[in-house]
């Protein structure tokens, strides 16, 4: 890798200017998003069909859907998280598809379905008394009856969660000082739900291969990321080799960005 | 706009991106995506130059950037 490294890019230029912006073609993009939206939605509609024909007049629907729509945040989470992870990952520019816009799209379309999920598994226990969680035991830390403690640490997972989607999608309102730090500790929030699903959860020896399988695969992804070298860590690696900057040997690799 | 030895130059307004601090996450391309476009690799392609209508969009991206790799910066003309 270092042999194909080229000269080190200016620290500050705004020589790599955009000539002529590319836009996409209109129509038959459109064309095929709304086809696919469409088909989505149809599907959606069947699935959601099928659940409550099958969950009619069965008591236990509310705690079946409960533990449903929380299974599913869970993973919808896990690939928030992941995808989070990739979008700073320093292995991303290996990758040019999808494009790193479409990476942000699809990380904030994942946050978008944890958050519909994440409402429909707080409205279906809150609202089951079967449960014994309640709409306090929802909002406010060990005031559920159910498992205490378990499931405030879902409570504390939501509002961190809360806060750092918040502040996300106020990025450039207010400064990435504020919400950078916030939103990676906000991962953490992984963390807490995964030991509420563990804890929380009555099925949790049927699912226990797949809260240690992405808890694995979690980990694993934010250590490599954690890491990896950036350009900035090569930087000040090669600076605290020499005292002679200028002379360095070439540094960077052979991408745009980097000219 | 013409030079005026008596005056202040006049000025243009552009962005400048420090590329050793950018990481490309590319929240500058979502929250100005009419002046920041993405290369293939995520990394911040700029407008030249930046009439005074898109300032408030460009300070929106500079403020956003999470590793401070943006900067508003002004050139003289003219």
């Amino acid at each position: 890798m270092a042999s194909q490294l080229q000269a080190p890019p200016e620290t500050t230029t705004s020589a790599h200017v955009r000539v002529a912006p590319s836009r996409a073609p209109g129509f038959a993009k459109g064309l095929a998003v709304t086809v696919v939206v469409a088909l989505s939605a149809a599907l959606c509609l069947a699935l959601v069909g099928g659940v409550a024909n099958a969950l009619a007049g069965n008591k236990n629907a509310p705690w079946i859907l409960g533990r449903a729509s929380g299974i599913t945040s869970y993973l919808l989470l896990t690939g928030l998280v992941l995808t989070g992870i990739a979008l700073a990952h320093p292995w991303r520019s290996r990758f040019t598809r999808p494009s790193q816009v479409n990476r942000i799209r699809i990380h904030v379309a994942f946050a978008a379905f944890t958050a519909v999920f994440v409402v429909l598994h707080i409205v279906v226990l809150a609202t089951d008394s079967y449960a014994g969680v309640g709409w306090k035991g929802t909002f406010i830390p060990m005031a559920s009856t159910y498992r205490p403690l378990p499931i405030t640490l879902g409570v504390i997972g939501l509002y961190a969660g809360l806060i750092a989607g918040i502040t996300a999608s106020l990025a450039g309102r207010i400064t990435g000082r504020i919400w950078w730090p916030i939103h990676k500790v906000a991962a953490l929030t992984l963390a807490l739900i995964w030991a509420h699903g563990v804890l929380s959860g009555a099925d949790t020896a049927a699912m226990m291969v797949v809260y240690v399988g992405t808890g694995i695969v979690v980990i694993a992804f934010a250590f490599s990321r954690y890491a990896a070298r950036n350009h900035a860590d090569q930087v000040t690696a090669r600076e605290r080799t020499t005292d002679d900057t200028q002379a360095l040997p070439p540094l960077l690799g052979g991408t745009s960005h980097d000219r | 706009m013409t030079a005026d030895s008596s005056q202040a130059p006049a000025t243009s307004a552009l962005m400048r991106v420090d590329r050793i601090a950018c990481i490309g996450v590319g929240i500058c391309a979502m929250r100005a995506p009419d002046l920041v476009s993405l290369d293939p690799w995520g990394y911040p392609i700029v407008e030249a130059s930046l009439s005074d209508s898109q300032l408030n969009e460009a300070r929106a991206a500079v403020k956003g950037c999470p590793k401070r790799a943006l900067a508003l910066a002004w050139s003289a003309i003219g």
